[in-house]
């Protein structure tokens, strides 16, 4: 019995799963290489085995075959990889993506490509960066025998710090913005047979390693002590996760980062109650073609003349669902709840308001003075102050609010690992954001403040509205699958409407760009209601965090102040979101760097926290307005920097 | 502590109920984890719930304190209707330490136990003198004076315990409830607080009630003893009257032998550890 599966109700022929899985990817093979015009007919198909010299064949040989060819091969790999990945790690949530071995790959292949001034072959990087990540997320999750929430938490920390640095060194390297869109994403455009020639015998030996090694992967299945009494060993572990990774590398260098396939596939076969991996391996790879051709062929038939909609975001839409029911019905072990970090220094009130000040001082400054050129007098400072002083505004206002909001969900869900990011509160306001910018709304104003509110609300209900939220850990899974989904909806959206790319890449990393005094006054009345709301709350969170019953027993009505405490905190991220969009980590991060400085107690944690996240936007807005000047990094993507790796380090933390 | 009318020698027979539960039944998925439950714990005295694991001790210990409402049936606290009080309300009379309470990291004692003190603050203010008092006492009251700085994290399991139990104290409740709270105790400590509980008893009027398996501490300890088996209440009574071998045995499911205590004559709960007799003086696991 395999403790990852999702149990069956009643098992389904194999075979018929089969057949009907080759008849659905015929079916969407012929569709895709009809999609893109009306150049291609069905003769020409029916006809293209004997290689007529047409046009259409042309067509069909050089651009859509290849792409047609990528896409099946990326399914092939994800879904065998992440079945292999689940069965040697005996974690259901184990795949590619989820274990930061595609991140990995991606970070490896922006790096040889835009950074190395030699010419390194992608498929070399794309392993060695899979290994990389690979092994990050092992060190960081507790090795190959994690509790399979923790490996998968560590994981995602692990990708989000991958990720981050190479959204920095895309737009640092490449001046348009749309680049970062198109790096990210997972776009299977190809150009010729080269790629696909060149990750085929990698794919195939991959695969035939895989396929000698069914028998011994049911072992595996079976437990670490059964598997060694009938005579496996370590090398067949590292060599399974070793093909794992090669095929991983392969889907990188062939369509970029797609994730939630190899989640999502052999879960679903697993699912069915199908368990032998002879069985298991060619179904996974099977329907992981069918998957990523749908999606392929759901990205053309949406993408506008001339746009292209990656097929990465299509699949990624579906990563929220595929979490939920993992989550829901997968057997995956308990959890324990994790903890805060423990130290905590309590500074006594003056020195802490000394350090506040000097550093919002030193911020403050810096924020004025740096940027696309220092200002080196006050004349100098006298010109640019009109520029710079309302973006250091809203920096400041929508750092509180996120820093807010981060304490208010920490609490509500006693949990440090929640944030405005990590729950997908952010990502919904973004994505409400930019369906307001393109239905004409104008950003700052009321009504679309009010749709950004909405986003954080959606999110809110999706979060809650499915009875994941019973162990910590899991909430901050699904919500981090829940962020993914809704960013990657983002992403349709932008593409889509054809929005400038520096526009929308603004709401969905969060940037100041050109914020002016209008976007400080639309702040005011959200930061008013944050103050009330911490002055008013502090005390009722300190008793929260005691835990139910205790809290309960001190005369507090739990359920009802944890749901104000969510929606205030969607509230507070509605407001930052709707002036600089969905700017991450600091809703995470400062309430922690908050606990170290002042403690728990809210009375003290809530201004000290707000303050932090104030000059952290500051400093991340500055450094990403300067560093690569006259160019703008956008301040997310800053933040994301320093963020993910300390999100990757709380994990480290709570497992000593 | 709140004046309680209470009898100097808890043997003479308090009068009157503080909590009165009739017929009380809790269902979860249509299983009922407490089934027509009726108790009546009187003012002053400690009273005890027993049973085995699974009895719906824990469930009957919530709906009494009010953490819990009951599917059917109703509590009265000192004659009022606890589906009809506010959270407040209950919580200036009651005061619950569960079991193994969640302890906030970097949290340390005088904070925690300043939360004592929610039920007793108006909204949006700060500690009166009235409430430092009563946070002052219950720090004395459980001796932790010396370590009011220490973080909660860097006590040892005994100290962290009386650190809830004095942030329960600052509540200053009339009755307080426990959820096994010897059960992640070595023996010292597990003395150390049954003879604190039993002070705050005695000296103070404090009605307590407690979920406790070991059935020797329940003879030593309470003055009532509330037996339950399968969601119901099985018996009732003075650990001394009730503690029988008929009756611990079919409320345990094991064999229960009742002995007199050699240095007290109270009741001495033996209980038959390794069932299988014939193995008695073969050789033995460690049990």
């Amino acid at each position: 019995m395999r403790p990852g599966s999702v149990h069956a109700a009643s098992a389904i022929s194999p075979r018929l799963i089969f057949s009907s899985g080759l008849v659905l990817l015929i079916v969407l093979a012929i569709l895709a290489l009809m999609q893109g015009g009306s150049l291609v007919a069905w003769s020409d198909i029916a006809a293209a085995p004997f290689r007529p010299e047409t046009l259409a064949q042309a067509i069909i040989e050089t651009i859509r075959a290849p792409r047609l060819s990528a896409a099946i091969l990326v399914g092939i790999c994800l879904a065998v990889a992440g079945a292999v990945m689940q069965t040697v790690l005996r974690n259901p949530l184990a795949a590619p993506d989820i274990l930061a071995v595609t991140t990995g790959a991606q970070l490896a292949l922006v790096i040889v490509t835009l950074l190395l001034p030699f010419y390194v072959p992608s498929l070399a990087a794309t392993v060695f960066g899979g290994v990389f990540g690979g092994l990050a997320c092992l060190t960081l999750g507790g090795g190959l025998r994690a509790p399979p929430v923790r490996l998968a938490l560590a994981g995602i920390a692990v990708s989000l710090s991958f990720a981050a640095i190479s959204s920095a060194i895309v737009l640092m390297a490449d001046d348009r913005a749309s680049g970062i869109v198109l790096w990210s994403a997972g776009i299977l455009d190809q150009t010729g047979w080269t790629k696909v020639a060149t990750v085929g015998p990698a794919v195939a030996i991959g695969l035939f390693v895989v396929a000698m090694m069914a028998r011994a992967l049911d072992l595996l299945g079976l437990g670490e002590d059964s598997a060694k009494g009938l005579g496996i060993t370590r090398t067949v572990t590292v060599l399974a996760l070793g093909a794992s990774v090669v095929l991983a590398g392969a889907a990188v260098t062939l369509g970029g980062p797609i994730g939630f396939v190899g989640l999502a596939v052999p879960n679903l076969i697993r699912g069915i109650g199908i368990t032998r991996h002879r069985q298991v391996i060619p179904l996974s790879a099977l329907w992981g073609a069918v998957v990523v051709l749908l999606a392929d062929v759901t990205a053309q038939w949406l993408s506008a003349e001339g746009s292209s909609i990656p097929t990465g975001a299509i699949v990624a839409c579906l990563g929220a669902p595929t979490m939920l029911i993992l989550l829901r019905f997968a057997r995956i072990g308990q959890e324990q709840r994790p903890r805060a970090l423990s130290i905590s220094s309590r500074l006594p009130a003056g020195i802490l308001l000394a350090i506040l000040l000097v550093a919002s001082a030193i911020a403050v400054v810096l924020a004025l003075a740096v940027g696309d050129g220092v200002a080196k007098t006050m004349a100098e400072l006298a010109a640019v102050f009109d520029l710079r002083a309302p973006r250091l505004l809203v920096a400041m206002g929508a750092g509180m609010l996120l820093a807010g909001a981060g304490v208010f969900l920490q609490a509500a869900t006693r949990n440090p690992l929640c944030g405005p990011e990590t729950l997908g509160l952010a990502q919904g306001a973004a994505l409400f954001s930019l369906a307001a910018l393109l239905g004409g709304l104008l950003p700052g104003s009321f009504g679309f403040q009010l749709v950004a509110a909405a986003g954080s609300f959606a999110a809110l209900f999706c979060l809650f509205a499915f009875g994941v939220h019973r162990t910590p850990e899991r909430l901050v899974l699904y919500g981090i699958a829940l962020a993914a989904s809704l960013g990657a909806c983002g992403t349709i959206v932008v593409v889509e409407a054809r929005l400038q790319a520096t526009q929308a890449l603004s709401w969905l990393a969060g940037s100041t760009h050109a914020r002016g005094m209008d976007d400080v006054t639309a702040l005011l009345p959200w930061l008013a209601f944050l103050l009330i709301a911490a002055v008013s709350f502090c005390s009722r969170l300190d008793v929260l965090v005691l835990g139910d019953d205790t809290a309960r027993s001190l005369g507090l009505s739990t359920s009802r102040t944890r749901f104000a405490a969510a929606a205030m905190a969607a509230t507070f991220v509605a407001g930052a979101v709707s002036s600089i969009g969905a700017i991450g980590f600091v809703g995470l991060l400062a309430p922690h760097a908050a606990r170290l400085l002042a403690g728990p107690k809210h009375a003290r944690l809530l201004p000290v926290s707000m303050a932090l996240g104030a000059i952290l936007v500051v400093i991340a807005d500055m450094v990403g307005r300067s560093i690569i000047a006259p160019r703008e990094l956008p301040a997310g993507i800053v933040t994301a920097l320093v963020g993910a790796p300390v999100f990757a380090l709380l994990m480290h933390r709570r497992r000593s | 502590m709140t004046a309680v009318a209470m009898a100097a020698d808890p043997a003479e027979k308090s009068q009157g109920t503080i909590i009165q539960a009739t017929d009380v039944s809790v269902v979860f998925n249509g299983m009922a984890a407490v089934d027509r439950a009726s108790v009546a714990i009187r003012p002053g005295r400690i009273t005890a719930i027993c049973g085995a694991n699974g009895s719906g001790k824990s469930t009957l210990l919530k709906c009494l304190s009010g953490l819990e409402a009951p599917t059917s049936g109703a509590v009265l606290l000192a004659g009022q209707a606890l589906a009809g009080l506010s959270r407040g309300q209950i919580a200036r009379q009651v005061a619950v330490l569960g079991q193994n309470p969640e302890t906030p990291a970097g949290l340390n004692v005088e904070e925690l136990v300043e939360q004592g003190r929610y039920p007793h603050r108006p909204w949006l203010t700060r500690l009166r003198a009235g409430d430092r008092d009563a946070i002052e006492r219950a720090i004395a009251a459980v001796d932790l004076k010396d370590m009011r700085q220490r973080q909660l994290a860097s006590l040892s399991g005994g100290e962290r315990q009386r650190a809830w139990v004095a942030m329960a104290l600052a509540q200053e409740p009339q009755i307080l409830f426990l959820d096994e709270p010897t059960s992640f105790l070595d023996v010292r400590h597990q003395a150390e607080l049954l003879t604190l509980l039993r002070r705050l008893n005695r000296e103070e009027g404090l009605t307590i009630i407690a979920v406790l398996h070991d059935l020797n501490q329940v003879v030593e300890f309470a003055d009532d003893v509330i037996l339950m088996k399968k969601g119901q209440v099985l018996s009732t009574g003075a650990p001394v009257e009730i503690f029988t071998p008929r009756l611990l045995s079919h409320a345990f499911g094991c064999t229960v032998d009742v002995v007199p205590h050699p240095h007290t004559g109270r009741p001495f709960c033996l209980i038959d550890w390794v069932a299988d007799r014939s193995d008695r003086d073969g050789a033995r696991d460690h049990r």
